[in-house]
């Protein structure tokens, strides 16, 4: 009987350590092909449904869902920062202490005085202004 | 003839006037009915308001009716037209201010002992909400809060004249807190209107009385709603870049526009976003008068000058609640 190496390992055990290692190598290629899989699968869905979209922002825009990033260009019309209403009334407010009933009236007169001082009304003093109806202040 | 009724709204004065006496009951159902409607929606305070809900949704959607919904899509258009200077999302810095309860409470609590400061929480960003209209919820990341405060009140206004003048008939003039809104018919001259620091105050307050024949007006101000927050007076007009209360130029800002949204939008985006907001005022063309800190008036883009209490040279007068005024 032939003495048995001092670093061999007994039969048993290298019977279990070359088990191991078929195993490891066969977890290994299962991995790498369902990697394979996934990704091929991946590439056929793009192809037959193009445009659904995985990322949050463009499938939550494809239902309808209003997210305030780059989609907050594309708010509906109702709150454009036209339909917002972001210009000008018309008209434009005007001064009360200045504008008798009406103050286009009390602009012509100031004309015709200047042409003609002779004829000009003797200057009185200026109307106090209303009693105002409301204040439009901080809260 | 101009009839007038008010009563309290939204923590402040609502004032309804109407260009026909006769329509002012229907009028005034009108109004209160909008009141009660944009309270239960948009109120950070209500245990059964939808907002609070909303405010604790934790990050899951929340199931929200249609006023909501409208204030929080008119909330986020604000932050886009404003490049995210009038952001909603500022609910968590007014609660780490200490501004957690109905204002006339928060003024009343006085703390035992001088508190520590609190850093205000960042701003998560008008981009972080998601309002869905098809499933009709808004949903926020966990831990933030909305603040419709810049915006719904002024959408409300809007929507409480135009009904107000559906139902009545009449030209009508709503001002819920200062924020006003037309519809129909304006009085023969115009709608008179004071402009001043605090919509409360009285006609011997410096400011401005003017005529509107159409569209609506709407002020803010850093003189009204102040406390002593944890370490600092504050107030609620909340920059959204650092979470603190404004530092601009203007104490008091005041915008004429087609909508009361719009006026509202432009006076806030102007107190939080100072000089460097000018040229977009500008811009846009609307009439506006601008009260510095020392109590002196810039009107812009045609908003009249004549008869300003504050204009240069007409003599400072501080406002109240100011350190300049005690």
């Amino acid at each position: 009987m032939n003495p048995r190496p001092s670093d061999s390992p007994p039969d048993g055990v290298a019977q279990r350590d070359e088990v191991m290692a078929r195993l490891g190598r066969a977890r290994r290629g299962l991995i790498f092909a369902v990697a394979g899989l996934t990704a091929g699968f991946s590439g056929l869905v793009a192809a037959i449904a193009p445009g659904k979209s995985s990322t949050p922002q463009r499938s939550t825009a494809a239902r309808g869902v209003r997210t305030a990033g780059p989609v907050a260009a594309a708010l509906p019309a109702l709150y454009s920062a036209q339909s917002l209403g972001l210009h000008a009334p018309a008209p434009k407010p005007r001064a009360a202490s200045s504008s008798g009933p009406d103050a286009s009236a009390s602009s012509a007169a100031a004309g015709a005085a200047a042409r003609d001082p002779a004829a000009a009304a003797p200057a009185g003093p200026p109307a106090p202004p209303p009693a105002p109806a409301v204040t439009s202040g901080g809260s | 003839m101009v009839a007038t009724r008010s009563f309290p709204a939204f923590g402040g004065l609502a004032v309804l006037a109407v260009a026909d006496g006769r329509a002012l009951t229907a009028a005034e159902e009108a109004v209160r009915g909008v009141v009660e409607e944009f309270d239960r929606a948009c109120s950070r305070f209500r245990c059964d308001s939808e907002l609070m809900a909303v405010n604790h949704g934790a990050g899951v959607p929340v199931s929200v009716g249609p006023t909501l919904l409208d204030a929080t899509e008119a909330a986020l258009a604000a932050a886009s037209a404003t490049n995210g200077v009038v952001d909603p999302t500022v609910g968590g810095a007014l609660l780490s201010l200490g501004y957690d309860r109905d204002f006339e409470d928060v003024k009343a609590r006085r703390p035992e002992r001088p508190l520590p400061p609190i850093h205000a929480r960042a701003i998560p960003g008008y981009r972080s909400v998601v309002l869905d209209r098809a499933a009709a919820t808004v949903r926020l990341p966990p831990g933030a809060s909305l603040d419709l405060g810049a915006t719904a009140k002024a959408l409300a206004a809007d929507r409480a004249a135009t009904r107000a003048h559906a139902l009545s008939g009449a030209g009508v003039l709503v001002s819920l807190s200062g924020d006003i809104a037309t519809a129909g018919p304006a009085p023969e001259r115009g709608w008179v209107v004071r402009v001043a620091d605090d919509h409360r105050a009285g006609p011997d307050a410096p400011g401005q009385t003017i005529l509107i024949s159409d569209g609506a007006l709407a002020s803010s101000s850093t003189t009204t709603r102040r406390w002593m927050a944890p370490g600092a007076e504050a107030h609620h007009l909340i920059d959204p870049s650092c979470g603190e209360p404004a530092d601009g130029p203007w104490r008091t800002v005041s915008v004429a526009a087609a909508s009361c949204l719009a006026a509202n939008v432009a006076s806030t985006a102007m107190i939080v976003g100072g000089h460097d907001r000018l040229a977009w005022l500008r811009n846009l063309g609307l009439p506006a008068r601008l009260v510095d800190h020392g109590g002196e008036a810039l009107h812009l883009n045609g908003w009249p000058e004549a008869g300003d209490d504050l204009s240069p040279g007409s003599g400072e007068a501080p406002a109240a609640g100011t350190p300049e005024a005690a």
